[in-house]
């Protein structure tokens, strides 16, 4: 395992933690410290929490502060490697076939060859970061493929031959924990749980995303999502929501309408399920009834 | 040619052992990932090999609560005595580094790692 205490100008936790803020991503220290592992060790980061608490842009912003492309991968039940790692453009072989004759081609050169996320990120990996998204949504044929994936950073391609990574690409694997992941796969990862942001924390995230939101307009509506993910809930909102419904009530606000009224008319960009506005509709009035920001 | 593992190196060789006996899946690799982790973060503190542990073994949400127990039973001397079977008063005797004690009520529920580390959880809880 190659170990590089320094990447991009990163030598600690605190480092990333100071770079991600000019990212705009506003990670705790057990984030912090979590990526900075992953990336000195040079293993994938496995990201797992609840959906919205921040899993892919935390992967976006690890990419912004290495000055790297992500490179996504979003997984679906029933992905498989055609997906996944490359496909033959078969219709474009085919007309090389008819247009050399009786010539010889060979239709299975680069030309030929449709490369997907776990490809490119191979062939480049100095330049990208690979976002393996979801990955719980895929089947279990797929995570087995994925971890020799992993462990090797190589593809084998039966017409052509093997590639292999000439470094190990930055890896970055989210889940939702909709289903557990092999253990195996665990293993080979740094791991971390991310949780719903502090309250406090999520009101500089609203602050840091939203510029015309007020501080005291940031608080009143973490508060309000907080009493929300309390519900039971099809989907909680999440702090893309708590963003979304910060700026809404502002800008109705801003068209006269009165706090908390605002608030509860931008509703629909914080719940965005009807059985969870059914369920909520009666008690909502008295929930954010406090909220005049 | 053998080479001896420092000193300070032991206890972390030996935490991810306690962790296995605990039933926690931990495999050489990740000891070897996690003694190298307590290295690039300093360690500044007992909270960096903490959190080392946290990401270097994987360990589940849901049994963070258990790791932290073990955490500091191990790494700051505080150790559990398991509840004996037919114990009438079903509690815990937590002993501090200081050489205090206090008593820790167990729950009723066993949980499947076993009755240590159900007892190592109770006294995180109790330690909070």
């Amino acid at each position: 395992m190659t170990v590089r205490p320094s990447i991009s100008g990163i030598s600690s936790p605190t480092d990333l933690q100071r770079a991600l803020v000019g990212a705009q991503y506003l990670a705790d220290d057990g984030l912090a410290t979590a990526a900075y592992l992953a990336l000195a060790l040079g293993k994938p980061l496995l990201l797992e929490g609840a959906p919205g608490v921040g899993k892919t842009e935390a992967a976006k912003a690890i990419a912004a502060v290495l000055t790297r492309s992500v490179i996504r991968l979003q997984c679906f039940e029933g992905i498989d490697a055609a997906s996944a790692i490359y496909e033959w453009n078969y219709t474009r072989q085919m007309l090389a076939i008819r247009q050399a004759g009786e010539a010889y081609v060979n239709i299975y050169s680069d030309d030929f060859l449709l490369e997907r996320p776990l490809l490119s990120a191979l062939r480049a990996p100095a330049d990208n970061l690979l976002l393996i998204d979801e990955i719980d949504r895929s089947d279990h044929e797929f995570e087995a493929f994925l971890l020799e994936f992993l462990s090797d950073f190589s593809i084998s391609i039966p017409e052509t031959g093997t590639i292999r990574a000439t470094r190990a690409p930055v890896v970055v694997l989210t889940s939702n924990r909709t289903r557990d992941l092999h253990e195996a796969l665990r293993r080979r990862c740094v791991y971390h749980w991310i949780d719903y942001p502090s309250p406090e924390l999520e009101a500089q995230i609203v602050m840091a995303r939203a510029s015309s939101v007020a501080r005291s307009t940031a608080d009143a509506v973490v508060a309000a999502v907080g009493r929300l993910r309390q519900e039971p809930l099809a989907k909680p909102p999440g702090v893309a929501e708590t963003i979304e419904w910060a700026e809404a009530a502002t800008l109705l606000n801003a068209q006269g309408s009165p706090w908390p009224t605002a608030f509860l008319r931008a509703i629909g960009v914080a719940l965005k399920d009807h059985d969870d506005l059914a369920y909520l509709e009666p008690q909502l009035a008295a929930m954010l009834a406090g909220e005049a920001a | 040619m053998t080479q001896t593992l420092p000193a300070a190196a032991r206890p972390l060789v030996r935490f991810p052992a306690i962790l296995r006996d605990h039933g926690f899946v931990v495999s050489p690799d990740q000891t070897i990932g996690f003694v190298q982790a307590v290295g690039l973060l300093g360690p500044r503190g007992i909270g960096d090999i903490h959190a080392a542990g946290l990401a270097m073994l994987a360990i589940p949400h849901e049994r963070q609560d258990e790791y932290d127990a073990l955490f500091r039973a191990f790494f700051l001397g505080q150790s559990v005595q398991a509840p004996a079977l037919g114990d009438e008063e079903d509690e815990l005797q937590a002993h501090e580094p200081d050489g205090g004690q206090s008593q820790v009520e167990a729950d009723e529920d066993q949980r499947e790692a076993g009755a240590e580390a159900t007892g190592a959880e109770r006294l995180s809880h109790a330690a909070r």
